[in-house]
């Protein structure tokens, strides 16, 4: 009845199935969560729109539709009014037009204080991190008098001492946001990194590399960089709120972006003044806010489970 | 002929530490001084010949581990030397140092640890390959599949990374790193005390396998007595940052000089419910102490059941007792190794041999 | 400080005061139901009937305790054998509803406590009978362990909550405890936080902590697996002193024969989410009837075996517990496999000749089988 079969034979499943590199592992992930895919779609919308912005807008940001503001009596358009979707300010400017340019603005915002952060805190981090001991400590204390010093003070400080100089006129004030802004903000990421590398210096695969003879050289950039690299990802997408969140406040307070440019900060301070007639001035900008800000929260947030070593593999 | 990579042929041990130290500060304070330190490992000589098998038990923190990193120089010493074929280490360049490093290789506890999770794993045995220039483009890749072969793994698995496999494969796949540069010297570091009950074996067997086919010499840690002895041709046991005993593994099973021992020993279940029954245990009283500060005189004195037994003899408290042989080929660190040596505390018989009262 | 009650420091064996108040009606309805050892009629304290737990994952259900069958009974010791992902600790959890839920859930069977199912009993009612007449004592001591609260209040917040006694008796019972798990000058170290225990101890501590209801069962987890091997003798002992003394049934989880040899009276071995033998102790490990058991003592060197040679190992790993197979699980690693082996699932059938209780599934090993 029974019939003899050969000596065990494991069936391996794993020859079966595809190869899953990391990144495509942590995709497959990041693919499952559905906040975090639909803060990537309007990420990339919003990324899209801060590019096309001029090309999209119906309206140059700074032309006044006077005829319109006229024939309403002087008062801002409301939304849905002929050749202005979302309505006008008080001076007749067209209100989608000047949030796409406020999108620019947000967005550049993002990516340029990142970059000086990414300047700043991952070579101090790393350096750090790898030398240790006096290095470590030296780096690590001068962070620690950045990070004490009140963020905002130094801003402000920064744009009243520069207001007038060409760094603080150069882009309509904006150089000078993003300097103030990056500047302040790498110290989260120098500690990030140092922490990173503080660890897999002293993973085992590290000390597998030094066994082998690999040079320290090509033990950071073999070794410890494209392993610290995912924190830094998520380190990145997640300050990106509060770096468009830190240009809406300083604009808000005036002392960032100058007319007649428009950031959403800006536009949501100039919207308070009509709000109780014209609520539609402060709701739209403050809705696109919003809206940016928690798209890359949910992504950033996304990328940080996607990229979590420790459920590789996993979901 | 590169007098670095190249055997010189010597009689002597391969490997050898002479009252090697490693002691790692304990810094405290806002300026980070120094406020003691760790001695995890205060002292040890150990010889390996070519050929041989050494194994190293203890438990945790009686810096076994460190011992063997120290060894092959992945930590620093602070005092003592260890020498490589006859050359101490410290004297070596760094270039040197990198260049020997194919001479001695490392097999770790922690096969999710010791994989990079971003290389695949024929990047990951391939790496030795590239960085010591041994081979380069086809003949790289054919080497790398044939390491894969040798460890037991399909080589079409090169294009994988290691978070698909299981603990013992991973294993394995170290094992090949380990292998890519044909060492003669490999520590292997706990090698399989991470691995699930039916997965230790195979990587036990691979090993004495490996060491038979390639002629390797290993310094065997381990914290499973069973498994050291299966592999061990002689048997080191630490305590507190000292050896305590060194022998030929026979012996040190069958007769063990030391209290430390025949306390390890006599503490390891076994698979048997008649012997276990049976058996007399001496249960160690505490834990071990912190190697940042020893106990003075004997380190073992704190914890040892003979010091009770024989009425707290006080040179056990006063005076560090020096390694010295206790019989053919067996030293131990015990000023009453031989009351030791009489008692049958520790060594377990199969079930079937009769008890026997040796008093 | 609730650490210094003027606890005597060195009550040899504290008697342990019943449960004299609970909070609830359910629970006072409970604790009146359980315990009681005019009503036993020949019941086991433990029995548990066709549990399956399952968990349910992105990439498909995992069967990670299927159709689990075993009886434990009043102040027995049984070991539940078996290597990581078997199902051994999903089962304890499973007993105890602690099964994380999402995404696990216990999708049939019974767990029949002292009479009563506890899979139909309310979270409340669970609660209630945790931790009053379930023990647990978990792998690591110090996550398993508030690092903020005193031992001195984890010990007798238990005590306080689920047997009523004031916050000075309480104080009092923990030091006891203390004592009882073999703590030096316990009254002064109920003060302390885990940080200041050693491994070791703070095992103790946690059994202190499991025992301090006079629970009936103690669920014990791979208690002594982050331990060095004389401190695991050391709680070894305690445990088995204890349940001895206590007369608390104790179920031992663990990948080591060898302290399953040495702890426990009868022993189920388990592989993948199934049990594959049960037995006395002295039957599994001298007449193993499952090819799984006798290649896992085969598998290792042994201490009283002379060296030599291969070990015989099993070749392959565990399978993957989402849509497993329904046949014999561990066929495609046997050596011992023929082809009704891939085709149908064997039974836990009994094996009287090998001795009482003792069960095993495999065809190889049916009457008239052809494993000898």
């Amino acid at each position: 009845m029974t019939t003899q079969v050969p000596a065990p034979a494991v069936v391996d499943v794993l020859a079966a199935r595809p190869v899953v590199t990391p990144r495509r592992d942590a995709l497959r992930r990041l693919r499952r969560n559905r906040l975090a895919v639909v803060g990537a779609i309007v990420v990339v919308v919003l990324l899209a729109m801060a590019v096309l912005g001029p090309a999209l807008a119906p309206w140059h940001y700074r032309v006044q539709d006077l005829e319109a503001l006229r024939a309403n009596g002087n008062r801002p358009l409301p939304p849905l009014s002929p050749d202005h979707l979302l309505g006008t300010d008080q001076l007749g400017r067209d209100l989608f037009s000047r949030l796409l340019d406020g999108a620019q603005i947000s967005v550049t915002v993002a990516v340029v204080v990142q970059v000086v952060v990414l300047l700043i805190g991952v070579p101090v981090g790393a350096a750090a991190g790898w030398f240790g001991g006096r290095t470590d400590n030296l780096l690590m204390r001068f962070t620690d008098v950045v990070y004490a010093f009140p963020d905002l003070l130094f801003i402000i400080l920064l744009g009243v001492a520069f207001r007038e100089t060409a760094i603080g006129e150069a882009m309509n004030g904006l150089l000078l946001i993003f300097l103030a802004i990056g500047l302040t903000g790498w110290v989260t990421m120098a500690r990030l990194v140092r922490g990173q590398v503080l660890s897999l210096k002293e993973s085992e695969f590290v000390e597998a590399a030094r066994a082998i003879g690999v040079s320290d050289f090509r033990i950071v950039v073999r070794h410890i960089l494209p392993n610290a690299i995912g924190p830094v990802i998520v380190a990145v997408t997640l300050g990106i709120p509060s770096a468009i969140l830190a240009e809406a406040t300083l604009s808000f307070i005036g002392i960032g972006v100058q007319s007649p440019r428009a950031s959403w900060g800006s536009l949501i301070d100039d919207g308070t003044r009509w709000m109780q007639s014209e609520p539609h001035l402060v709701v739209f900008p403050a809705l696109a806010l919003a809206i940016a800000l928690m798209s890359f929260t949910f992504l950033g947030d996304g990328l940080r489970d996607a990229l979590d070593p420790k459920l590789r593999g996993r979901q | 002929m590169d007098p670095v990579t190249h055997p010189a042929g010597a009689a002597g041990p391969l490997v050898e530490a002479d009252g090697l130290m490693v002691h790692f500060p304990i810094l405290g304070g806002i300026l980070q001084r120094r406020r003691g330190s760790v001695r995890a490992v205060d002292g040890v000589s150990l010889s390996i010949q070519r050929g041989e098998t050494v194994g190293l038990v203890g438990e945790s923190g009686c810096g076994k581990s460190t011992l063997g990193r120290a060894m092959i120089k992945l930590r620093e010493p602070t005092g003592g030397s260890a020498r490589f074929d006859g050359r101490d280490l410290a004297r070596l360049s760094a270039r040197e140092l990198r260049r020997l490093r194919r001479r001695m290789q490392i097999i770790f506890q922690d096969p999710y640890g010791s994989l990079d999770p971003r290389m695949s794993v024929g990047d990951i045995v391939a790496e030795p390959i590239q960085t010591h220039r041994l081979a380069s483009g086809r003949a790289k890749h054919e080497r790398v599949r044939e390491l894969l072969r040798l460890v037991g793994l399909d080589p079409v698995f090169a294009a994988r990374y290691p978070h698909e496999f299981s603990g013992g494969q991973r294993q394995r796949i170290g094992v090949a790193r380990a292998l890519a540069v044909e060492p003669e010297f490999i520590v292997c570091d706990e090698p399989i005390s991470a691995l699930d009950v039916s997965i230790q074996g195979q990587v036990l067997n691979l090993l004495i396998d490996l060491r038979r086919e390639l002629g390797l010499t290993y310094l065997f840690i381990a914290h499973d007595l069973a498994v050291v002895r299966h592999v061990s041709d002689r048997v080191g046991v630490m305590y507190l940052g000292r050896l305590v005993e060194i022998g030929a593994s026979r012996r040190v099973y069958a007769l063990p000089a030391h209290p430390d021992t025949r306390a390890l020993l006599s503490a390891v279940p076994v698979a048997d419910p008649a012997v276990e029954r049976r058996r007399r245990r001496v249960i160690l009283a505490g834990d071990v102490p912190s190697p940042a500060n020893p106990p003075p005189g004997c380190r073992f004195h704190t914890r040892c059941w003979l010091y009770e037994r024989l009425g707290r003899p006080e040179n056990c408290r006063t005076v560090e007792p020096e390694l010295r042989p206790v019989g053919a080929d067996q030293r131990a660190a015990c000023h009453y190794a031989e009351a030791a040596l009489t008692s049958d505390v520790g060594v377990v018989r199969p079930a079937d041999a009769a008890p026997r009262d040796a008093h | 400080m609730s650490g210094d009650g003027g606890a005597p420091a060195t009550a040899a064996e504290p008697r342990l005061p019943e449960a004299a108040h609970i909070s609830t009606p359910e629970g006072r309805r409970l604790v009146a139901q359980i315990g009681d050892e005019a009503d036993r009629h020949g019941r086991k304290l433990l029995e548990v009937r066709n549990l399956s737990t399952q968990f349910f994952t992105p990439d498909g259900v995992v069967h990670a305790v299927d159709e689990v069958d075993f009886d434990l009974d009043y102040g027995e010791t049984l070991g539940l054998v078996g290597e990581s992902g078997c199902g051994k600790s999903v089962t304890a959890l499973s007993i105890a509803r602690l099964v994380a839920e999402p995404p696990g859930r216990i999708v049939g069977g019974e767990v029949v406590f002292d009479g009563i199912d506890l899979l139909r009993l309310s979270s409340e009612e669970m609660r209630l009978l945790r931790g009053r007449r379930i023990g647990f004592v978990f792998q690591d001591p110090m996550s398993s362990l508030n690092p903020t609260m005193t031992v001195g209040r984890q010990i007798s917040e238990s005590a306080a909550a689920h047997l009523g006694l004031s916050r000075p008796a309480a104080s009092t019972r923990a030091a006891d405890l203390l004592s009882m798990v073999g703590i030096p000058r316990p009254a002064d170290r109920l003060g302390d936080y885990p940080h200041q225990f050693s491994g070791g101890m703070r095992q103790r501590v946690m059994i202190a902590i499991a025992l301090a209801c006079d629970p009936m069962l103690l669920i014990a987890d791979e208690p002594t697996t982050a331990l060095d091997v004389t401190v695991q003798a050391q709680i070894m002992e305690l445990l088995r002193s204890l349940s001895e003394r206590l007369r608390t049934a104790v179920l031992l989880i663990t990948h080591d024969l060898g302290i399953a040899a040495g702890m426990c009276q009868r022993v189920c071995v388990m592989y993948a989410g199934r049990i594959v033998e049960r037995g006395l102790v002295d039957d599994i490990f001298g007449r193993p009837r499952m090819p799984y058991t006798r290649a896992l003592l085969d598998s290792r060197p042994r201490l009283d075996v002379e060296p030599g040679g291969r070990l015989r190992t099993i070749e392959g790993f565990p399978p993957d517990l989402v849509d497993p197979r329904p046949a014999c699980r561990f066929a495609p690693r046997c050596a011992h496999r023929r082809a009704v082996c891939d085709e149908a699932k064997p039974d836990l059938t009994p094996r009287p000749a090998d001795g009482e209780g003792h069960a095993a599934r495999c065809w190889g090993t049916e009457a008239g089988g052809w494993i000898p």
